[in-house]
């Protein structure tokens, strides 16, 4: 190793990597631990079981509810990043230079807005959301698209920085492409990678989200999950085990495509 | 910021090279684009921040009154404000330091490395777990009925012998940090990855040594970063909801548990529309908290470049 | 001529240093010997070895064997903060939270140096680089040419030993590397510090050094003055690199080439036989009437204000490149005949 060098001698690492470890995963290991109770001392799968379990099927109805809620909230908080928010990134960049740091700005602004102030100030128009359009669950991704919009809006801008969208669509431009066929077939393949990122942000946040659908009253997987909760904690903590699963998996895949969009760069 | 000052005046050429006419009639229609996406911002973020912020200042009857505001100096709610900063500070700061030795140890990693991707996809599940689920884990793993506190009573220690913590205002100390940790990876890594070694080798032909090095030029380069990144966590602790709302089971202990009760009772210290100026003085603190965060930031980023 | 700033200058030896980076060998038993006081470049391009041997030199890495000597005391295994030397980075190397006077004055600091006179020190360092009224800029403020000025100011503030300069000009723009290149040069001479530049680019080393030692994976090919290395190289990796050639075909008899019909005394003893020789373009020059020569066909010319350059095909089939008075004009397609001058080729068996 070169005299100069200021990485950690490998003693350090390994103890910060024990010690931290341990934290993060400790909880996670005995919270395995508790689903996998049966009685007061023994140990086996029968609250995994209990899941698909018919006689129990009642009680557990709201997970299920919930899950498909926010299955149907993830495609349409998706949607509307991809054809909501995509695109108008895709015409701020090439036609509206001068506006990308007013777009920056609100797009970043639901970072420093609290969850639950927005639902103070959701609560009126979902009241008028109700009346106009219904009370079905999936309303709820209009506000989710907001909580998403900083996340989705930075990978989105990051792999528009990557490919200088510009001198891209002038080329097509150039070449007799019209407008939507510049955006469908040469900016979105080259965008595929912050597209897919974004998608799957989305997916992960409105999978855990609970503040907004609690306190507007609507189900989803979380407020399922609390209701739950109140007679079978074991099923709950099963479902928040596999919903972090799930993520871990998600985040892993963005990593995968992110890795792919470095490589693509260097071509 | 260069590369978008460098860019404009492309875009400009280009549009000023189409041809008069079919530009005359396509401006329009580009205008025409951005009406979808500013509409949605107006209804879904920019109103509901506006109501957010104004209907403290409304009584229930729609009258203007300030006495919402006023309840914003109420001792119990002063007392939630306070809880709530120094949970964010508490747990912001473990969360820095621990997450700053993580990046540490993960320097010299290679950015491909299987270790490197597990830990920053880790990272990101678990800087979003923040919620419900993260409250369900603590119960599971720390509550009363969990393995640690039957090993500890096996030991003679009552880990609930004062007081039912868990479910209190310091309950939330331990998972606040187990999301502010993960976070604090992803916002200070890029940073600690920016030292170059050239830095280190010019300080040790300059006559310097390790102590040198991190003292003069690796520390004070960090400190705005970590400064910001701080700032972050902090913003990020102060506006969390759901782990408090599924763990703390009685009282309104944090400025958003004070809101959730005034949302749903209505009457909190006999006030109406509280929720309201609640709200109003969360987004104060966050605007400061934000506003100091912008500035440190855009400095560490001028260093960086 | 500044006072601070000098000193009597230091020898540098390498003495059979050999560097091993894992199972690779990229130093092989290298011996140099730098006199007080001179500049030497060492050129040879990428993964020759040149910068591993700087930095054995600076101290950051540790050869596997071998010795380093500054003025005959052993410096091998002195840790590089105590080596007394000044080193210039090919970029990013500036401190970004100082300023340039901060910057010029950390060795100084280093040295517990006084604050006053540190100070002092540091903007007279400043302005024999040419930035004076630059000392409050911070690095992110100064261009790339600044920047490296600062750079050097920093590295010969504590008027070092030996000044070790890393490619320091590679991230330049063309335009500011030559001035830069031009002003180490003339710094160079003023304050007589012993200096190691290593370097890619020929021209650069040609331009500015006392001597160059040209190294090819991992040895020195040759280490001569740049007239030396560009009249007489030694080997054919020095004449590939340094300056422009072709390659024709020769048959050496003893000593003696013979290249289209003509006689050319060739470099160093190469045993009879067939070979490739190395023509510079300003050798080779068209037949006039009546002379003999090979027969070729042009195949481009073009203008470089004194003179042109003419790329020529052998009936063999190899191009030739041949430099000319710009007033003679020659078509593509022409038939011309070339001859050579009898200046000392080197010849090499290998096909190239």
């Amino acid at each position: 190793m070169s005299q100069a060098s200021f990485y950690p001698h490998p003693a350090v690492r390994t103890a910060i990597a024990v010690v931290v470890g341990a934290f993060v995963l400790l909880p996670l290991a005995a919270t395995v631990e508790f689903t996998l109770r049966d009685g007061d001392t023994g140990h086996s799968f029968v609250h995994w079981a209990a899941i698909f379990d018919p006689t129990k099927a009642a009680a557990y109805k709201p997970i299920w509810v919930g899950l498909t809620n926010s299955l149907t909230l993830m495609l349409v908080t998706v949607a509307v990043v991809l054809f909501l928010l995509a695109p108008t990134m895709i015409l701020v960049n090439l036609r509206f230079p001068k506006l990308r740091r007013t777009f920056e700005f609100v797009a970043l602004l639901p970072v420093s807005l609290p969850a639950i102030v927005l639902v103070v100030g959701l609560t009126p128009i979902y009241l008028v959301i109700g009346r106009t359009v219904g009370t079905g669950a999936w309303t709820l991704a209009f506000a989710y698209g907001i909580t998403v919009l900083p996340f989705a809006y930075r990978s989105i801008q990051a792999s528009i920085d990557a490919v200088n969208l510009v001198t891209l669509a002038e080329a097509a431009r150039s070449l007799g492409a019209g407008w939507l066929t510049v955006v469908r077939r040469v900016l979105a393949p080259n965008l595929r990678g912050g597209l897919m990122a974004a998608s799957l942000i989305a997916v992960a946040v409105v999978l855990g989200e609970f503040t907004i659908a609690s306190l507007l009253n609507r189900q989803n997987l979380q407020t399922a999950l609390v209701l739950v909760n109140r007679q079978d904690s074991y099923v709950s903590v099963i479902f928040s085990l596999m919903a972090l699963l799930f993520c871990f998996v998600l985040l892993l895949l963005i990593g995968r495509t992110g890795s792919i969009g470095a490589r693509g760069k260097d071509r | 910021m260069t590369t978008f000052s460098q860019r404009m005046p492309l875009v400009a050429e280009s549009v000023g090279g189409d041809s008069p006419r079919p530009r005359a009639r396509r401006l329009p229609a580009a205008h025409l684009g951005l009406v979808p996406f500013a509409g949605y911002v107006a209804i879904f973020l920019v109103l509901p921040t506006v109501l957010a912020v104004i209907t403290g200042l409304f009584d229930k009857a729609g009258h203007l009154t300030i006495d919402n505001f006023t309840a914003l100096g109420d001792p119990v709610i002063l007392e939630t404000f306070w809880n709530s900063t120094w949970l964010s500070a508490l747990t912001a700061a473990v969360g820095a330091v621990a997450g700053a030795a993580v990046c540490y140890a993960l320097l010299g990693i290679p950015a491909q490395h299987p270790i490197r991707s597990t830990v920053d996809a880790l990272a990101g599940v678990l800087a979003q777990f923040g919620g419900v689920m993260l409250a369900f884990v603590f119960i599971a793993a720390m509550g009363r009925s969990s393995v640690l506190v039957h090993w500890l009573s096996g030991l003679g220690i009552d880990l609930y012998a004062s007081s039912n913590w868990l479910y209190e205002l310091p309950g939330l100390i331990l998972p606040y940090v187990y999301f502010q940790l993960p976070l604090m990876v992803i916002t200070f890594a890029p940073a600690l990855e920016a030292i170059k070694p050239q830095w280190a080798e010019a300080n040790l032909t300059l006559g310097g040594n390790r102590w040198t090095f991190w003292r003069r030029i690796a520390l004070p380069v960090l400190a705005p970063s970590f400064a910001a990144s701080f700032l972050l966590l902090f913003a990020n602790s102060f506006s969390a909801y759901a782990t408090a709302a599924a763990l703390a089971s009685q009282g309104s202990q944090i400025v958003p548990l004070q809101i959730r009760a005034a949302l749903t009772s209505e009457t909190v210290l006999g006030r109406e529309n509280l929720a309201g100026a609640l709200a109003f003085g969360m987004i104060a603190v966050m605007a400061l908290v934000m506003t100091c965060y912008a500035l440190i930031q855009r400095r560490a980023e001028r260093w960086r470049a | 001529m500044t006072a601070v700033l000098t000193r009597s200058a230091t020898s540098v030896a390498l003495d059979g240093v050999v560097k091993d980076f894992g199972k690779t060998r990229v130093l092989h038993e290298l011996s140099l010997e730098i006199r007080a006081g001179e500049f030497v470049s060492l050129l040879g391009p990428s993964g020759c070895g040149k910068t591993t041997a700087l930095r054995l030199i600076a101290g950051l890495e540790d050869p596997t064997a071998g010795a380093i000597r500054m003025n005959g005391e052993d410096v091998t295994h002195l840790p590089t903060n105590r080596r007394d030397i000044g080193m210039v980075f090919q970029s990013y190397s500036l401190f970004p939270h100082l300023n340039a006077l901060d910057n010029t004055r950390f060795g100084l600091d280093m040295r517990k140096v006084a604050k006053e006179q540190a100070k002092a020190m540091a903007l007279e360092s400043l302005e024999l680089v040419g930035l004076g009224g630059l000392a409050e800029r911070y690095p992110h403020e100064l261009s790339g040419g600044q920047q490296q000025r600062v750079a050097l100011a920093r590295a010969l503030v504590t008027s070092p030993k030996v000044l070790l300069l890393d490619e320091p000009l590679s991230a330049l723009d063309a335009r500011v590397r030559v001035q830069l290149r031009e002003e180490i040069g003339r710094i160079q001479k003023e304050l007589g510090i012993t200096t190691i530049f290593v370097t890619h680019d020929q021209e650069e080393a040609l331009a500015i050094s006392d001597r160059v030692a040209v190294m090819h994976a991992g040895r020195i090919e040759q280490i001569g003055t740049p007239e030396e290395l560009y009249l007489t190289p030694a080997t054919p990796e020095v004449a590939a690199f340094v300056g422009m050639s072709s390659m024709v075909p020769a048959i050496v008899h003893s000593g003696t080439a013979t290249i289209w019909g003509q006689l050319v005394p060739v470099v160093g003893g190469s045993p009879d036989g067939e070979y490739r020789a190395f023509v510079r373009p300003e050798n080779v020059h068209i037949a006039g009437p009546g002379q003999a020569g090979a027969a070729a066909t042009i195949e481009t010319s073009v203008f470089l204000g004194s003179f042109r350059r003419t790329e020529a095909r052998l009936e063999s089939g190899e191009v030739v490149s041949l430099q000319h008075p710009a007033d003679l004009r020659l078509e593509r397609g022409a038939s011309v005949r070339l001859v050579i001058e009898p200046m000392p080729v080197v010849v090499t068996s290998a096909r190239g």
